[in-house]
């Protein structure tokens, strides 16, 4: 299981990523990111709400209420041109992490 | 035997407990209560389709979604509010400079006189005095109100 400061780190990525795949809502988007990570990436339910709705304060996503296949209301979330900018900053960074990492532990075995 | 049509009732009895709940710890924005309550019922109908009982399976959904004292602190530290009380300051100082400017401008083409407020002859002794308070208070007001917009929209997009 990840340690919870990286879990809460990396919701924001996670999230952007996600969405720029195309507009979901908050079930789908833990139901995704739990498939993904194999349980791993483990998100409280009412973890996610506030940090999407964080997202969209800082005009990151947007939302609109639409319907599932049921008939069901349902609260869809879209990336916005903010919300692209900052996934490839987002991008950039992690992947500068990984690749300290990746170099450091390359090293070790040298 | 179970008898899933009391079971549903019972259901929809703890769902109307839950959004109680959430009232009372302060989460009172309806549609961000209506959004949780769809996860809910997203999960719990997940679960009831793996066979699990409704009433447990409401158990666990709201086990999931943490306690509610702890989600309206995450949702207060969002300061939704505080966006909205700037843009009603800002709205208050806009809304005062442009009755000013009417006063002082299209006043006087639509009653072709000017108005009293601004360049009645002894406007300096009658008006004055006020008029500086209310002009300042309106510019203080647009100020305030634009430069906490700002500092918000900086703070959030941080």
């Amino acid at each position: 299981m990840i340690r919870k400061e990286l879990v809460a780190a990396s919701a924001e990525p996670v999230i952007l990523s996600l969405l720029a795949k195309g507009e979901s809502y908050g079930y789908a988007i833990i139901q995704e990111v739990t498939a993904r990570s194999e349980g791993e990436l483990h998100w409280t339910d009412g973890m996610l709400y506030p940090v999407l709705h964080r997202m969209e304060h800082r005009g990151l996503i947007k939302s609109r209420w639409g319907e599932s296949e049921t008939g069901r209301k349902r609260k869809y979330y879209s990336l916005k041109k903010d919300g692209k900018a900052a996934m490839s900053q987002h991008h950039a960074q992690w992947s500068l992490v990984h690749s300290v990492l990746t170099g450091l532990r390359k090293e070790r075995y040298v | 035997m179970f008898d899933l049509r009391n079971a549903m009732v019972d259901l929809e009895r703890s769902f109307a407990d839950w959004r109680w709940q959430m009232l009372a710890a302060g989460l009172r924005t309806p549609e961000l209560v209506e959004e949780l309550e769809l996860h809910l019922r997203e999960e719990v109908e997940q679960q009831m389709r793996f066979g699990a009982d409704p009433l447990e399976a409401f158990a666990a959904a709201v086990a999931r979604m943490g306690s509610p004292v702890v989600l309206q602190r995450e949702f207060r530290k969002i300061g939704l509010w505080g966006a909205r009380f700037w843009w009603v300051l800002l709205g208050i100082g806009s809304f005062g400079l442009v009755q000013t400017a009417m006063l002082n401008l299209v006043g006087p083409m639509i009653f072709h006189r000017h108005a009293s407020v601004f360049l009645s002859p002894k406007w300096w002794a009658d008006w004055f005095p006020s008029y500086l308070v209310w002009v300042s208070f309106t510019v203080a007001g647009a100020a305030i109100g634009w430069a906490g917009w700002r500092a918000q929209r900086k703070a959030a997009r941080q």
